[in-house]
């Protein structure tokens, strides 16, 4: 039951991702991996996310990031495609959209005076300002570390060609 | 190769690959991808490149095996990097094919100013897509269907003016706003006409499609690579528009005295 609901969120990333897909202009025979790459990204999360495991939602995003930016790796340098036009869409549907929008809204009610309740909202806009902002790191880490840190990215054979030139 | 170097003039390089780079870096390719490009076509025709890469800026010299100086210049565009991914794409798979043959630089030219050509997506296919990824947005954080299509509507509208409003060349950061404001305004007035209950999660995703997601991604990544100040320099942009965003919203939760 629990793992129908996860396919399902991890079906409607896919759909989101796709949709960014297309708003950033992704050539037509990268969509598929996009949609692929996007389902990875959601049953990851969402599962990691589930109550029997209990990850939370910091280490959920990380991971599935990583999943995501390795896949999109492995598919890009299978179809000689840059693997960043599949990561960057894919990732798009883990954005701590809620989050963001809750630290504004207590940053906004801290303008008025304190009284009883001001504790409160503090401690909320604190937590929520922080989980957007590690979620973020979480995101652009995990997508970047197969290009940057494992240079997976295949780049042609520049430095072959270097050597001709000197 | 000796021949295709002599029958390559050094002028035509260099103005082809300040354009390649120029297109690169407008249509948001990390700037290291930029530099891989350029170097891979140079060393392709025989030319030896320095480049100096900013998000606005390009400043190419090319030197002849013998080490003397052949080219210098720079190109520059006011406007801020967006993002055309199948042009990057597209570029790469050109440098690819240029680097296994070396192609007289006129034909190549050609190529490029066909990729340039390229349009988008159309815009009777982006509106809907993209407006369903708003939806779907909204369901994995947990909004039901009533919100869900709000959250369309919002989406679509916002959208839809935000192209208009590029086409009349705003200013970049006025247009974020101006589209969050709306968004958030289809949410409301759908909320007081008594369409839905309180629509949270409508209102968090109804202006995801703005989020800066590139522009923040490549920033990290261009510090990682150790370009510094281009990733400082795309990195603010992000928070720019991410405030554009937060002011249009904060704007209409004002106005309507919205509760949360």
């Amino acid at each position: 039951m629990d793992l129908l609901e996860v396919l399902f969120k991890g079906f409607w990333c896919s759909l989101a991702a796709f949709g960014f897909g297309i708003l950033f202009n992704a050539p037509k025979r990268s969509l598929w991996m996009i949609l692929l790459v996007g389902f990875f990204g959601g049953v990851v999360k969402f599962g990691l996310m589930l109550p029997e495991i209990g990850g939370r939602i910091v280490f959920s995003t990380f991971i599935a990031s990583l999943v995501v930016g390795f896949t999109g790796v492995l598919l890009g340098n299978r179809k000689k495609f840059i693997p960043m036009m599949i990561t960057i869409p894919s990732v798009i549907p883990l954005v701590p959209g809620v989050f963001a929008y809750k630290a504004m809204l207590g940053l906004m009610e801290l303008t008025r005076k304190p009284d009883e309740n001001y504790g409160q909202i503090v401690n909320q806009t604190i937590y929520n300002g922080t989980m957007t902002l590690f979620i973020l790191l979480a995101i652009t880490l995990g997508v970047t570390i197969p290009l940057v840190i494992f240079k997976l990215e295949f780049a042609g054979k520049v430095r072959g060609l270097q050597k001709r030139v000197k | 190769m000796v021949e295709e170097e002599t029958s390559n003039d050094p002028l035509l390089l260099g103005k082809f690959l300040l354009n390649i780079g120029m297109t690169l870096l407008h249509s948001g390719a990390p700037t290291r991808r930029v530099s891989l490009i350029l170097t891979r076509i140079s060393i392709a025709y025989g030319y030896r490149i320095y480049a100096d890469l900013s998000t606005r800026h390009l400043s190419v010299s090319l030197r002849d095996e013998g080490g003397a100086s052949v080219f210098s210049g720079g190109r520059s565009k006011p406007a801020l990097p967006g993002v055309n991914f199948r042009a990057v794409s597209e570029i790469s798979d050109l440098s690819l094919k240029l680097e296994k043959i070396q192609r007289p630089l006129k034909e190549a030219k050609d190529d490029l100013l066909q990729i340039q050509s390229n349009s988008h997506y159309a815009r009777w296919l982006v509106l809907p897509l993209v407006s369903l990824a708003g939806s779907a947005f909204c369901y994995t954080f947990g909004g039901d269907f009533g919100e869900m299509a709000i959250t369309f509507l919002a989406t679509f509208f916002g959208l839809f003016l935000k192209q208009e409003l590029i086409k009349r060349s705003m200013n970049v950061y006025a247009i974020t706003y101006l589209s969050a404001l709306l968004s958030a305004l289809v949410i409301v007035l759908c909320w007081k006409s008594g369409f839905i209950g309180q629509p949270n999660q409508a209102f968090a995703t109804s202006v995801l499609f703005l989020v800066p997601g590139v522009p923040l991604i490549i920033a990290f990544v261009d510090l990682l690579d150790g370009y510094i100040l281009n990733g400082i320099d795309r990195g603010v942009n992000a928070l720019i528009h991410a405030f554009g965003i937060a002011a249009g919203l904060a704007t209409v939760l004002y106005l309507f005295k919205f509760p949360f």
